[in-house]
């Protein structure tokens, strides 16, 4: 949730939001065929709302000291990080959540075409974006 | 080793080295969770946790082999996205349409709001879903012929099941904006829906009615502009706020709202930033507003009036 959002902080409070929805409404939700993706997507949809007002005071993403030792391609993930949020849900679901793209459109509800125009758009933009710092 | 592969090592990596802020911050109160949903969370958020984990573990199993290559297919098939600099043909401009009216419990059970067009009648009805302290609610679009409101044409959810708070969508203003315009393709019908009285409105739903058929949509940038200009001409400062940056919404307070437009065009204006320009006419001057797409989500960023021609 911290890489799709890029704001650690923001991504505790929507996974609570998400997770007290979850547990609030379990024997509806325990039913679906994802119930992972269900919390996933409402807590990107809350966390978008939220976004927006927190323009002004928006956090970042932290990480562990040394990280750049621990992380194969620290470029990469800053590159991922300077992607539009729905373009990193989307590449979090596929690349990390290792969701197909039908699990992927189904979680996110949004058309299988666009999770695909957006993975292709992403991938491409990171492709540039390391070409260029090549 | 391909994009796709790096990708999926840094990002498990990056993952593990994330900082968690509960470790580091002493715990505060998440706007939207009061003390009885609280404790609910504390009973079921371990089971929820686990499903979290466990579930996509079980369901998804090891990254289908193509994974990688699905990227490049039958892109052209997508639908609209909010990143699109392609403006579709069939855009129109603000709807004539008066803002939607809210209808009371008294008048029609469960219906909190509704817009007309010539043909249809669109109604957005609430169902109380859950019976404890904060229940919440389910929200439906439903279609019908402006002559015969009790033949529905077709329905919809808005959003998911459950997501909102009943009190909150059946109190004054619960529908931030409810519109519906009519375009060439059929008729577009939007909703912003009023999340809480902090959290302000949600993202907007975006419908499509085609035939009779009621489709949901993907919002484009100049949706969002589309809309912006319907929030400000209808004084919806909720709607405006969930639209709009806080500099634009600052702009639309201090100039006036436009009283009649006509819509020009939209373009992109900086395609690598993912920005759009909308403009109007109105009363002698030109009404100008650009929507980003870049951070943190789509919004409309500036908003002028210009001297016409």
């Amino acid at each position: 949730m911290a890489l799709a959002l890029g704001n650690s902080d923001l991504a505790l409070d929507a996974t609570d939001e998400a997770m007290a929805r979850a547990a609030e409404r379990w024997s509806q939700v325990g039913s679906y065929d994802n119930p992972a993706g269900w919390v996933y997507r409402v807590a990107i949809n809350w966390a978008r709302t939220r976004l927006r007002r927190l323009t002004r005071e928006r956090g970042r993403l932290e990480f562990e000291p040394g990280y750049e030792q621990a992380i194969p391609d620290p470029q990469l993930i800053a590159s991922v990080m300077s992607l539009p949020i729905n373009y990193r849900a989307v590449l979090v679901a596929r690349f990390l959540l290792d969701w197909s793209v039908e699990e992927t459109s189904e979680v996110l509800q949004i058309p299988v075409g666009t999770v695909k125009t957006r993975t292709h758009r992403a991938l491409k933009r990171l492709r540039s974006g390391l070409e260029a710092g090549e | 080793m391909s994009l796709e592969q790096k990708l999926r090592e840094n990002l498990d990596a990056a993952a593990e080295a994330i900082v968690v802020p509960s470790a580091r911050r002493a715990p505060q109160k998440t706007p939207g969770i009061g003390w009885a949903r609280r404790l609910v969370f504390a009973a079921g958020g371990a089971i929820a946790v686990l499903a979290l984990i466990i579930v996509p573990a079980l369901l998804v199993g090891p990254p289908p082999e193509d994974a990688g290559t699905e990227t490049t297919g039958q892109v052209e098939d997508a639908a609209p996205d909010l990143l699109d600099e392609t403006v579709p043909e069939t855009f129109s401009g603000p709807s004539t349409t008066p803002p939607a009216t809210t209808v009371g419990p008294d008048e029609e059970p469960g219906v909190i709001g509704e817009t007309m067009t010539d043909d249809h009648r669109f109604t957005v009805s609430a169902e109380q879903t859950g019976e404890d302290d904060m229940p919440t609610a389910t929200l439906t679009l439903n279609a019908t012929p402006t002559d015969a409101p009790d033949d529905v044409i077709d329905e919809v959810m808005i959003g998911d099941a459950s997501i909102f708070f009943w009190h909150t969508v059946t109190g004054p203003e619960g529908l931030c904006l409810l519109s519906s315009t009519q375009t060439e393709a059929g008729v577009s019908v939007a909703v912003l829906v009023l999340l809480s009285p902090s959290l302000g409105c949600s993202e907007p739903y975006l419908y499509e009615m085609s035939g009779e058929t009621l489709t949901a949509k993907d919002t484009s940038l100049p949706d969002v502009a589309n809309l912006f200009v319907e929030a400000w001409q209808s004084g919806s400062v909720p709607a405006i706020e969930a639209l709009a940056t806080p500099e634009a919404s600052a702009q639309a307070a201090d100039l006036p709202a436009p009283a009649e437009t006509t819509f020009n065009s939209c373009g992109a204006v900086a395609e690598e930033q993912g920005i759009v320009e909308c403009t109007w006419e109105t009363t002698g001057t030109t009404l100008v507003v650009r929507v980003s797409g870049i951070e943190p989500m789509p919004a409309v960023m500036d908003v002028a009036y210009s001297p016409s021609g």
